[in-house]
């Protein structure tokens, strides 16, 4: 399928219009979502836009080694990994306790009218250290800025709380979950202007050089990593040959059986008893006459 | 140092030596005293200086389990090969009371509030390894159990705000080598906080072991499912970890892994 067409194309091919002022990128424990950060910062940056990244957990040193440094798009580091809060000097390079617009000020009002990117990797970090609602209003402020093409966030949605995360999804006009299937695939979310919402899951290749290729909806994904009750299935199946697992219909099948024990226990059971002409109904023992 | 565990990892094409942040989580039901000797018996061998702070142990703990497999851990810590950061012994100097300024103690933040309440425990650990810093030397950072903050009234985001600056102890040089940092979780899905800092700190992960009890009851010849997940082993273009499966036996002397399904039981 022509990459243009899908969302996940546009966005990375940035013919999306408008572009998305704010871009949410969430992974999980199961799945590295970097890559795909990556290939939206070398996106960027080959298309002359300017890139400010604020790095919290990798050195700039080791993202340096997988972006793109083209002459058209310059990059520069906010190191928010070497000392957030202060605790090897009095004065850190970056303090992720201070408001990101303050962290970015300086560049972000910059004269000359050139087009940012602004990066945030990993936002939970920067939580660690500031109120949920300060950084989710700074969010909003940074990409309300005259000069700031897009605001890209990258977060573990399993590590974000709840709330944030819904907060986070409410400003971002594009989200993009990165899901732990085969192949790789991803729930996007876009905002238009006009109100309209369009959701999508769409799967992918990345290439070693951070290309994204092969972009199409998705077709019958196979989840890789399955949740963990399943795992234990898993091991459990391979250590038989008797068929352990049980097919969709039969599993739906045995969820709605109600077994008679538990059918009597809950509304209750009588026993309705019609004597015959012959039957002598009396108080008497019946086993009286046994000699016992 | 236990030669299954030492081919599993070969297998998984990870080397402790090549660096970076270790996940090791435990379940109420499973421990990770089994790996953690075998990565200090290895640390030992390789005359590799390590530093260990234990939570949840005692050091003679270890030093027990050492002497069964040959190794004598007191005498490697006598001669600051390891260097030993007994977290209980700490808090009890804290709770004894026998220290009268603990504005600097490590646990002060037991006995007073602290913004900041692991900063000086971190500040220990830095001054430890400095020397091996300073000389560029290859070292080993082990904590266990870091979840056992948790029980002492830390919260999670300072006990993740904690494991990030450890992780900055382990410098990157050239060739981008790396130290290693060895950390032990408590991942019990019955408990949030735990199970939550568990997840944090996987993302940080080159590597995370997860021992798990069987979830069908108890085995004489299988002790657990031991699932190592290797991060970003080939480039960041892979976006699912590569993941092994194990099972695993412990014995008196040594910890037994092999492939599911081929326990004694079975063959």
């Amino acid at each position: 399928m022509n990459m243009s067409k899908t969302y996940l194309g546009k966005i990375f091919r940035r013919t999306e219009i408008p572009t998305p002022r704010t871009l949410l990128l969430t992974d999980s424990a199961k799945v590295c979502g970097r890559g795909l950060l990556y290939a939206l910062v070398n996106s960027h940056l080959g298309s002359s836009t300017d890139v400010l990244y604020l790095t919290t957990c990798l050195s700039p040193q080791e993202i340096r080694r997988f972006v793109k440094e083209e002459a058209s798009g310059k990059l520069e580091f906010y190191n928010g990994a070497k000392d957030p809060c202060g605790w090897d000097s009095d004065a850190p390079e970056v303090s992720l306790q201070l408001p990101l617009q303050e962290i970015l000020r300086h560049k972000t009002t910059a004269a000359g009218g050139g087009k940012v990117a602004i990066v945030v990797d990993r936002l939970e970090d920067v939580n660690y250290h500031q109120e949920s609602s300060q950084l989710v209003r700074s969010l909003h402020m940074l990409s309300a800025g005259d000069n700031v093409e897009q605001v890209i966030v990258y977060c573990g949605r399993d590590v974000v709380p709840e709330s944030m995360l819904a907060a986070l999804c409410h400003i971002a006009a594009a989200t993009v979950h990165l899901l732990p299937t085969s192949p790789c695939s991803c729930r996007l979310v876009l905002r238009k202007p006009s109100g309209k919402v369009i959701k999508a899951h769409e799967e992918f290749t990345l290439t070693p050089d951070l290309q994204v290729q092969d972009v199409q909806p998705a077709k019958s994904i196979r989840t890789q990593h399955v949740s963990e009750s399943s795992e234990t299935d898993v091991i459990l199946a391979a250590q038989t040959t008797f068929s352990l697992a049980l097919t969709e219909d039969q599993r739906i099948a045995k969820n709605s059986l109600l077994l008679p024990h538990t059918r009597v226990q809950t509304q209750g059971g009588h026993i309705h008893y019609t004597p015959d002409d012959v039957d002598d109904w009396d108080d008497d023992d019946p086993d009286d006459d046994l000699d016992i | 140092m236990f030669e299954s565990v030492k081919s599993a990892l070969g297998g998984s094409g990870v080397a402790v030596e090549d660096g970076g942040l270790i996940l090791i989580s435990e379940t109420a039901t499973t421990s990770a005293s089994g790996l953690l000797t075998h990565f200090l018996a290895s640390g030992v061998t390789n005359s590799h200086p390590v530093c260990f702070l234990t939570m949840q142990h005692t050091w003679g703990h270890y030093c027990n389990i050492g002497s069964k497999l040959g190794f004598n851990l007191k005498q490697h810590s006598d001669q600051s090969t390891i260097k030993v950061i007994e977290g209980l012994k700490l808090l009890n100097e804290v709770l004894d009371g026998g220290i009268e300024d603990i504005e600097d103690h490590p646990f002060a933040f037991i006995l007073k509030t602290c913004e900041d309440p692991l900063r000086n425990l971190y500040k220990l650990i830095k001054q430890t390894v400095q020397p091996w810093r300073d000389d560029c030397k290859y070292f080993l950072i082990i904590i266990e159990n870091i979840t056992s903050l948790l029980n002492l009234g830390i919260q999670t985001k300072d006990i993740a705000i904690f494991s990030h600056y450890c992780k900055n102890l382990i410098h990157i040089g050239p060739n981008n080598a790396s130290d290693s940092l060895i950390v032990v979780t408590r991942d019990d899905e019955k408990d949030e906080d735990a199970s939550s800092l568990t997840k944090i700190i996987s993302h940080s992960a080159v590597m995370h072991m997860s021992l798990r009890g069987l979830s069908s009851g108890l085995s004489r010849e299988v002790h657990g499912d031991l699932k190592i997940t290797v991060f970003n082993g080939l480039g960041p273009h892979q976006c699912l970890p590569v993941v092994h499966y194990f099972q695993f036996k412990l014995e008196d002397k040594n910890m037994k892994l092999f492939a599911p399904g081929t326990s004694a039981n079975v063959l």
